[in-house]
């Protein structure tokens, strides 16, 4: 069989693999700076690093690993409101590649949408939805 | 190695991710000033970063091959072996769970091996379980304490031989199932062409109401383990819904990434995900994700799924001792 014989792929599922590849990948690249800007500038960062790697070896648990290098644990998205920090930058980076799911599920969404897909459109919508309310802090973990 | 070299070549992107991150961590290694801890001396951190990058890469290559997501690797390892936070360790492991997930999917999308109706069809069920069991596996950490931990790992060991007999049982048989019932109404069907063979393979998927509801109970364990639920995705779709060996792989791998993508966000909303820790776990992840869907596209995936039986019956054996040393305050000397 030849190359133009083979099963065409969709286009919702291209969408959503373009747009999830691209965020992933311009994720990595603002860690990869973030965290090298962390570990050779140290003061410039929320937590210490040689601080953090200490209590998280030892076991210490998050609230104690957050008071042992930098404060206390923060809530909500913390890392916006540092982003010249290099740890934050890292985090920020890392949260950008997470956070483009949601437009790839709307987006390939829209296209289901319009090739007369519409249940696989609403549950790539759903999907959306709820990985959306995560990221606002509607889905929180507790205490 | 010569296929290795091969992605590099045809994927400039992942050439420069992985130059600017190798660049970068030399410079960290040559320039780096980091002041010794009274647990941790400066050059440790370099290397627990360092170490972290390469395993990651290694893991996110093997990972994406068997269609398991990191998580199922890395979360029980990181249990068994280290002393790290169970939080710490299963915030991380959703990133090491998502990652590959997320970057092959472009390629499992065009090249058609992964099916969007199927991704979608697992996606809630997926994220629902996921962030239920995030949310209880830190109820249980702060409730229970230590004992909670001991907990965790002895459960974690259990399902572990589960899965490991899942794998043994399963075997070759299951790389081109015949569908034993009508496709139904959910419209669960494809075709995909299978490079090993040279030829087009349809399928059509069953049981689509059993494989929902066992999707949940999948996503459940993996958001509350931190695992990501990849290892029982493929046996789902594969042994129980009929599709075959690398669709149900490649899909799964899609799937995880939409899954812990919601797990994720309470971690990080918390604070309980330390970028430091995280980040080259990330990038590992990211790296070797690309190069195993590239990979994945032209190989049978049997000797990997043997590679990973025996890791999880290793790291069970583990896992089991501490949970039972835990929880009943005896020395079992393993390992």
């Amino acid at each position: 069989m030849s190359a133009a014989q083979r099963p065409a792929p969709s286009r919702a599922g291209r969408v959503y693999g373009d747009t999830v590849y691209w965020g992933a990948l311009i994720g990595a690249v603002v860690s990869v700076v973030g965290s090298v800007m962390a570990l050779l500038a140290l003061d410039n960062n929320v937590l210490d690093p040689a601080q953090t790697f200490s209590a998280i070896w030892q076991g210490m648990g998050v609230a104690q690993i957050w008071a042992a290098a930098g404060g206390a644990q923060p809530g909500g998205h913390w890392y916006l409101d540092h982003l010249t920090k290099g740890d934050a930058l890292a985090m920020g980076g890392l949260a950008l590649a997470v956070a483009s799911v949601v437009p790839a599920l709307l987006w390939s969404a829209g296209r289901l949408f319009a090739a007369g897909d519409r249940v696989y459109a609403a549950v790539a919508g759903i999907a959306a939805l709820f990985v959306f309310a995560a990221l606002i802090g509607w889905i929180a973990l507790p205490g | 190695m010569k296929m290795i070299l091969k992605v590099f070549k045809h994927t400039p992107e992942l050439a420069l991710v992985t130059v600017l991150t190798v660049v970068g961590y030399a410079a960290v290694a040559l320039f780096s000033d980091i002041a010794d801890t009274e647990v941790l001396r400066g050059g440790d951190v370099i290397l627990i970063v360092t170490a972290s990058l390469l395993l990651s890469t290694v893991i996110a290559i093997v990972a994406v091959i068997g269609g398991v997501g990191g998580g199922v690797i890395f979360t029980p390892v990181m249990l068994a072996f280290t002393s790290i936070d169970t939080l710490v360790i299963r915030s991380t492991g959703l990133v090491v769970a998502m990652f590959s997930g997320l970057v092959s999917s472009r390629l499992f999308m065009r090249n058609g091996l992964a099916n969007i109706r199927l991704v979608y069809f697992g996606a809630v069920p997926i994220i629902i379980g996921a962030i239920g069991g995030s949310l209880l596996a830190v109820a249980l950490a702060d409730s229970l304490g230590e004992q909670g931990d001991a907990l965790v790992r002895l459960l974690l060991g259990v399902i572990l031989v589960c899965i490991a007999v899942m794998f043994v049982t399963g075997g070759a048989k299951t790389e081109f199932p015949e569908p034993k019932a009508a496709a139904g109404k959910l419209g669960l069907r494809g075709a995909y062409w299978e490079a090993s063979l040279g030829r087009t393979i349809a399928f059509q998927a069953t049981h689509g109401v059993t494989g929902w509801f066992l999707l949940l109970a999948v996503g459940f364990t993996g958001g509350f383990f931190g695992l990501g639920g990849g290892w029982a995705v493929v046996p789902v779709f594969n042994l129980l819904m009929a599709i075959p060996m690398k669709v149900a792989a490649a899909a799964s791998g899609v799937l995880l990434a939409i899954g812990n993508a919601a797990a994720i966000w309470p971690y990080i909303v918390a604070g309980a995900l330390i970028p430091l820790f995280a980040a080259p776990w990330m990038l590992g992840q990211v790296i070797g994700g690309i190069v195993g869907a590239h990979i994945l596209t032209g190989i049978k995936a049997g000797f990997v799924r043997q590679v990973l039986i025996v890791l999880m019956l290793l790291a069970s054996i583990r896992l089991l001792s501490r949970g039972v040393e835990g929880l009943f305050g005896v020395d079992i000397p393993v390992l």
